[in-house]
């Protein structure tokens, strides 16, 4: 039952990540599903998305205000900076830097999602995402410390390839359903339709490419 | 009943007028926007937002007139007119405390109030898409800023439009790296069977 866990994982990682072993993180002997930089960003997503559903802001509809935009845009610069200098070989990084730039990347994702999901152009938005900077705070606590939990391996394989695998998934629906809304489709049914579509091209692109 | 002469056209008015009945100037020197409220309450006088427009003989500053009122004092209606859509514009003459800081909170709120122009949605795209990186963050941050606007639907609709294109190309920049990245190894790692 275990293999068949971590070879369902294994697989829905492998169409998302290149999965190289150098960059993945270990919990208990075994390789996490997705590299480092991926399992930070859809921690963080996760955990964020974890974050506003206990504070009861799943139907935000309202931006946060324009100095929380400005952290938040600014915590996500450092990934970008990671990534970029790493790939010229401008600087030599590792998994921790890769994890914790990620997770701050990845958490700001939802505080902008969500509100865009629900906005009304129209309407009347009037709950925010994120409040205040207290809030703010305890969002990026939150992350910091599951992302050190995650590091430390405090935090058992099977939970976080399961935050990450479902980050994955739910980010990718959301994309095919906004498309699909775009589209002017019947929103569920055309998001399921692109979604199955979108998976389908995934794994023939990575069935093209060697091991 | 204590006299001052009027600065401007030296007529002699009441002490406790704050503008000149004859030529219309204000008599008394501004005073900062944060102080009226006290002042306020000190002469037992409107509360903040609602600033004695009138004086002694129920005569009105002509500069602080709205349209709407301007025309009522012609055809003879003293009737104020509330109108929501202009609320931007009546806060900047309601908070008037001297025609400088009138003149300027109304070219503020004009400017505000100003429909988005093609030029500037086009030049915000076009940036958001063709900068790597910084480009989507400031996509971001502008779209929040007009999303977050209370004066038009435009701005709300755009910065709508323009979020979804700055995560867009976020998302487009995170499957081409990792596209590269998935190549680039199997360059490395295997180019012969890459190759054939």
């Amino acid at each position: 039952m275990d293999e068949l866990i971590y070879g369902f994982f294994n697989f829905i990682g492998s169409l998302f990540c290149h999965q190289i072993p150098e960059r993945t993180l270990t919990i208990g002997g075994r390789l996490l599903p997705l590299c480092a930089r991926d399992t930070g960003i859809y921690t963080g997503f996760a955990i964020c998305m974890i974050y506003l559903a206990i504070k009861e802001r799943y139907r935000a509809d309202k931006m946060p205000k324009l100095n929380i935009t400005i952290i938040i845009c600014t915590l996500m610069i450092p990934m970008m900076l990671d990534a970029v200098s790493s790939f010229l070989g401008m600087r030599e990084t590792n998994n921790l830097i890769r994890l914790f730039t990620g997770v701050f990347f990845g958490a700001a994702l939802p505080v902008f999602l969500i509100p865009l999901g629900n906005f009304k152009p129209h309407g009347v938005n009037q709950t925010e995402s994120v409040k205040g900077i207290r809030e703010l705070a305890g969002l990026y606590l939150a992350v910091a410390a599951a992302a050190a939990a995650v590091y430390i391996g405090l935090v058992p394989y099977a939970v976080v390839s399961a935050w990450s695998i479902a980050a994955v998934i739910f980010l990718l629906y959301g994309i095919c359903a906004a498309a699909a809304k775009s589209m002017g489709f019947d929103r569920k049914h055309a998001a399921c339709l692109l979604f199955a579509v979108a998976c389908g091209l995934l794994y023939a692109v990575r069935k093209c490419l060697p091991n | 009943m204590q006299v001052r002469k009027c600065r401007y056209c030296g007529v002699d008015i009441a002490a406790d007028y704050e503008n000149c009945p004859f030529c219309g100037e204000r008599v008394v020197s501004p005073e900062p926007v944060g102080e009226t409220g006290a002042n306020n309450n000190e002469t037992g006088g409107v509360p903040v937002g609602e600033p004695q427009r009138d004086g002694p003989d129920g005569y009105k500053d002509p500069e602080q007139l709205s349209f709407e009122e301007l025309t009522d004092a012609e055809t003879g209606q003293s009737e104020r007119r509330e109108d929501k859509n202009d609320a931007g514009n009546r806060a900047g003459t309601v908070k008037d405390e001297g025609p400088t800081v009138c003149h300027v909170e109304s070219a503020a709120g004009t400017i505000l109030n100003q429909p988005l122009t093609n030029g500037l949605k086009v030049f915000l795209t076009a940036l958001t898409v063709l900068m790597p990186g910084v480009g989507p963050i400031i996509g971001i941050i502008c779209a929040v800023v007009f999303m977050n606007s209370e004066v038009d639907a435009d701005r709300r609709s755009f910065g709508q439009a323009l979020l979804i294109t700055a995560l867009a190309i976020f998302a487009l920049a995170c499957i081409s790296c990792f596209g590269i990245a998935m190549v680039l190894t199997a360059l490395k790692e295997a180019p012969g069977r890459w190759m054939s």
